[in-house]
């Protein structure tokens, strides 16, 4: 075997070697992340527990703020996207017409809301 | 020539595999976190999203819903991590209302909640394949069409039933619940405070050694005698005023709050449902049988007639 194959074969073991390291026996902790990263099932209940809490207090900008974590999107549209997951996803199966008319409410009320000219803290963060 | 090279070649291959394995990890292709689960969360995010729990479940009364969702986190024990928390935000001057909400989801967080499956938030979360979802549009609805696959690493929560909590009175929790949990608002088990129905049963001084210190105990229970959470109690001396609230400590009862008197001040204290000013309470000595005069223990119970 010429010495050039031998030296890849070397540098593909060294490759498979970190890797093997890297994913397997010392893989990577996830830690101390943000909501902006959380997978969309989750990013669609975050939405709708501000939602809930919306229909109670009927505050737009606390509203705003708190879906300001979920991204740097217009929050009426982080309220679309989690509608959106819903009406593909969760709809056809469980049905929950309630969490959905919550989230339509608060999509409405956040294209009517204007930062600029509400009392509060004026949006997300 | 080459006979003499030895085998450092090899060597040598390893490390530049090794640096590239190194160099596309870290410059081509860093790590982007994606798909991440709430018990990842930075601690003051977890306490964020905790927050979040505790008011969505003020305004939905839905323990399921909320006691999945406190799955998420993964915390030992979630009665406690929202106790804790309360405390904290008590303490950092936040609002009542994220306060009592904390508060009254601590006292249900671990009441047993048969039928809860093991899915993630609510009831069917399948995963779109593809994520992030598609953009959205403002409506109407856009028109993408996720590949459904179920769910299939997700948290089981950890419910563990204690349902009966004991402190220096036993409370025992008898929520009835739907066996699985649906989307819709379910009325809550949860005793809660009506406005102005609190009258003062018994306004007793307790010479014991379980309380140390001057201690003001207030307990607040339903009509039914399930102690009720989340209840404010506001205690006036001189010019100044402290609020605080029962439930946080629901290893004492759910009715259970409690408070540090300085000895010497005279205190006025009403439940801010707006009951009964009860004046004149102040630290007092007692004799515990042995002749040594201690700080007793001022319990005050309330009760909803």
């Amino acid at each position: 075997m010429s010495r050039w194959i031998k030296f890849f074969l070397a540098i593909l073991i060294g490759l498979s070697a970190g890797l093997y390291y890297a994913w397997l026996v010392n893989p990577v902790q996830v830690v101390d992340t943000t909501p902006d990263t959380l997978r969309i099932d989750y990013r669609a209940d975050y939405t709708l527990m501000v939602a809930e809490i919306f229909e109670m207090e009927q505050d737009p900008a606390e509203a705003a703020r708190r879906l300001g974590r979920l991204g740097s999107e217009p929050p009426a549209q982080i309220v679309q996207q989690a509608i959106i997951y819903y009406e593909q996803a969760a709809l056809p199966v469980s049905a929950p017409q309630p969490d959905l008319a919550r989230l339509i409410q608060l999509r409405d009320a956040l294209q009517l809301w204007n930062p600029t000219t509400s009392e509060g803290t004026g949006g997300a963060p | 020539m080459n006979e003499r090279r030895g085998p450092w070649y090899l060597l040598t291959g390893l490390l530049i595999g090794l640096a590239l394995g190194v160099l596309y990890g870290w410059v081509v292709a860093p790590v982007s976190y994606t798909d991440t689960e709430p018990h990842t969360l930075r601690d003051d995010l977890k306490d964020e999203y905790r927050l979040l729990i505790a008011l969505a479940h003020l305004a939905n009364r839905d323990i399921p819903r909320a006691q999945t969702r406190l799955a998420l986190l993964q915390d030992d024990n979630p009665a406690d991590s929202l106790a804790a928390q309360a405390q904290r935000a008590n303490a950092a001057g936040r609002s009542p209302e994220e306060v009592r909400a904390l508060g009254q989801l601590a006292a249900v967080a671990n009441a047993p909640a048969p039928g809860i499956p093991t899915a993630v938030p609510l009831t069917v979360y399948p995963t779109p394949s593809d994520t992030p979802p598609a953009t959205a549009t403002l409506p109407p609805a856009a028109s993408a069409t996720p590949t459904r696959t179920p769910v299939g690493n997700s948290p089981t929560p950890r419910n563990t039933a204690t349902p009966a909590i004991t402190g220096t009175i036993t409370v025992t929790v008898t929520a009835t619940r739907t066996p699985t949990p649906t989307s819709t608002a379910l009325p809550s088990p949860t005793p809660t405070a009506t406005p102005g129905t609190f009258i003062l049963d018994s306004r007793i001084l307790a010479c014991s050694t379980t309380f140390t210190g001057p201690l003001l105990i207030v307990r607040t229970f339903a009509k039914n005698g399930n102690g009720v959470p989340g209840v404010e109690i506001i205690l006036n001396w001189l010019d100044q005023e402290e609020h605080f609230f029962t439930g946080l400590k629901p290893e004492f009862g759910l009715g259970f709050a409690d408070y540090q008197m300085t000895p010497g001040l005279t205190y006025t204290l009403r439940l801010a449902d707006g009951s009964q000013l009860i004046p004149d309470i102040t630290a007092e000595q007692c004799d515990p049988g042995n002749g040594i005069l201690i700080w007793g223990t001022l319990e005050l119970t309330f009760i909803q007639p």
